[in-house]
């Protein structure tokens, strides 16, 4: 097994390491972003719909 | 629904493999470039983001065009979600692009045709979305977006050459290519691939993952809608 | 239709029709352009053709919302969309009415507008010519935009952002007609170029612009 050396970046260590820090904090609040927000409707819907469910269980339970 | 909930695991993992294999290849195992140093390495998320931010628009122009003719519900939905996805890729190819300019060409934006069309389409990006966000109707939000995308569409490739014209004149080639993929060496190219090929999974991960959540979005509002009236 | 061409006329004439506005607002940036980036004459003379491009692009974006929204606010659109004569002409008609009112006048007092910014000599003709050929496009494509966003209440700025990014390749083409002819290059590409844009988006935006306003008749 090769050693592990971190890459020589020279003079250019500021400009490659902020561009792939900046694209992966974007990436990141994309891929946060849009599981939260799947996740919060997912659960809205399922809520919302067990109470349908209930609801209507209700109304036949009554008949 | 069922389907794209089987699929979205496997998808994503393989596109989480792809992506962080690709850029730990390329960030630690690549050697940096003779003219350019160390900042070759950014190729490895330029490239890849900035094809992607034009390709989901092209995704979001075939999904506008199958709502204005099939009137799929969920294209149009598909559209409305890749929308975010394709200008996040766009900004990062604005940055990366600006960043490793900076050294290249000693100034954080130049009007370089490429990147000034890639502002151009991040513009398009956002009105887009201004536009869904701004009517309330969602058949009537559709069809006025697809509409948006599909003039938007002729006037982007009109705006590619316009730009040409304007920076380089009609014949000349670019004398400083940020899309190094024409020349370069195998030793870039593999990892390269890997992450073009992994940044596409990731757009096609979180563009299923965005579908599902408008289509139960839909359905929620649509469930709603119907308890007022009843 | 020139029945329609010549009620839009009219009311835009009247007082409140904004006419006079948009060679206000022509003015107004023209005079504020040297308070923003100095009053050297070389400078100037550099940037006027497309800062004189700019502002006439910005006063013809500033009178879109007036194509459709007062027919909206008093039912006339709808009349006109079930009218016997179709929505597309309309929509021709009001690009027209928009660009007579606006393109057109703003083209003529540009020259004048050019001695404020030190435009070089060869550069009036240009000037002249290429904001006659390229303004039909800018009501053009304002008059889809305008379509679009009919009847928001806070409409006004999502129409600039939808408009100015579809605006780019008839600014660049015009501005450099404009440079090219005040520096005595050659200006037959870029003009056709500019040319060839309006008289596409006069030919296709119509029924662009027609199929949005079916969508928000609904």
């Amino acid at each position: 097994m090769t050693a592990f050396i971190f890459p020589d970046l020279g003079p250019y260590a500021v400009e490659v390491l902020s561009a792939y820090a900046g694209t992966l904090a974007l990436l990141l609040i994309l891929v946060a972003g849009s599981v939260w927000q799947g996740r919060k409707t997912r659960i809205r819907l399922e809520e919302f719909e067990a109470r349908r469910t209930a609801k209507r269980q209700k109304s036949t339970e009554n008949l | 629904m069922s389907l794209s909930g089987a699929v979205l695991p496997w998808v994503t993992a393989l596109a989480v493999a792809m992506v962080v294999g690709g850029l730990i290849w390329g960030f630690f195992f690549t050697p940096n470039d003779f003219r350019q140093g160390a900042t070759v390495k950014i190729i490895y998320i330029h490239v890849p983001a900035a094809i992607m931010g034009s390709g989901t628009w092209f995704m979001m122009l075939a999904a506008s065009l199958v709502w204005v003719i099939r009137r799929h519900h969920v294209s149009a939905l598909a559209a409305k979600a890749a929308a975010p996805v394709g200008m996040v890729f766009t900004l990062i190819g604005l940055f990366t692009g600006a960043v490793w300019g900076q050294p290249m060409w000693g100034t954080w934006w130049e009007w370089d045709p490429r990147l000034t069309a890639f502002l151009i389409l991040f513009l398009f990006y956002l009105g887009y979305m201004a536009l869904w966000a701004a009517v309330e109707n969602p058949d009537t939000a559709a069809d006025l977006t697809a509409v948006l995308c599909l003039v938007g569409t002729v006037f982007a490739v009109i705006s590619r050459y316009a730009i040409l014209f304007w920076n380089q004149g009609l014949h000349q080639g670019a004398s400083l290519s940020m899309d190094a993929e024409e020349n370069v060496a195998d030793v870039f190219a593999y990892p390269l691939w890997i992450c073009i090929i992994g940044f596409g999974l990731l757009f096609i991960c979180l563009v299923l993952l965005r579908t599902r959540t408008e289509i139960r979005a839909r359905r929620l509002s649509a469930l709603i809608a119907q308890e007022r009236m009843a | 239709m020139i029945g329609l061409l010549i009620r839009d006329l009219r009311l835009a004439v009247k007082a409140g029709g904004g006419f006079g506005l948009a060679l206000a607002f022509f003015l107004i940036v023209s005079v504020l352009v040297p308070f923003g980036i100095g009053p050297e004459t070389g400078l100037l003379r550099e940037v006027s053709g497309g800062v004189l491009w700019l502002g006439a692009l910005l006063a013809c974006l500033l009178s879109l919302d007036r194509i459709f929204a007062l027919d909206w606010e008093d039912g006339s659109l709808e009349l006109l969309a079930t009218s016997p004569l179709p929505l597309e002409m309309v929509a021709i008609t009001k690009s027209a009415a928009h660009w007579i009112t606006t393109g057109l006048p703003l083209a003529l007092v540009a020259p004048l507008l050019g001695l404020l910014l030190n435009l070089p000599e060869d550069g009036y003709l240009w000037l002249v010519i290429s904001l006659l050929v390229g303004t039909p496009a800018l009501s053009a494509i304002g008059t889809f935009g305008a379509a679009l966003t009919v009847g928001m209440r806070r409409g006004g700025l999502l129409l600039s952002l939808l408009v100015l990014p579809l605006y780019v390749p008839s600014l660049l083409f015009g501005s450099m007609v404009v440079s090219n002819g005040a520096s005595g290059e050659a200006v037959g590409t870029p003009l056709a170029l500019l040319a060839a844009i309006s008289l596409g988006s006069l030919a296709i935006l119509p029924f662009a612009s027609a199929s949005v306003l079916r969508v928000n008749l609904r």
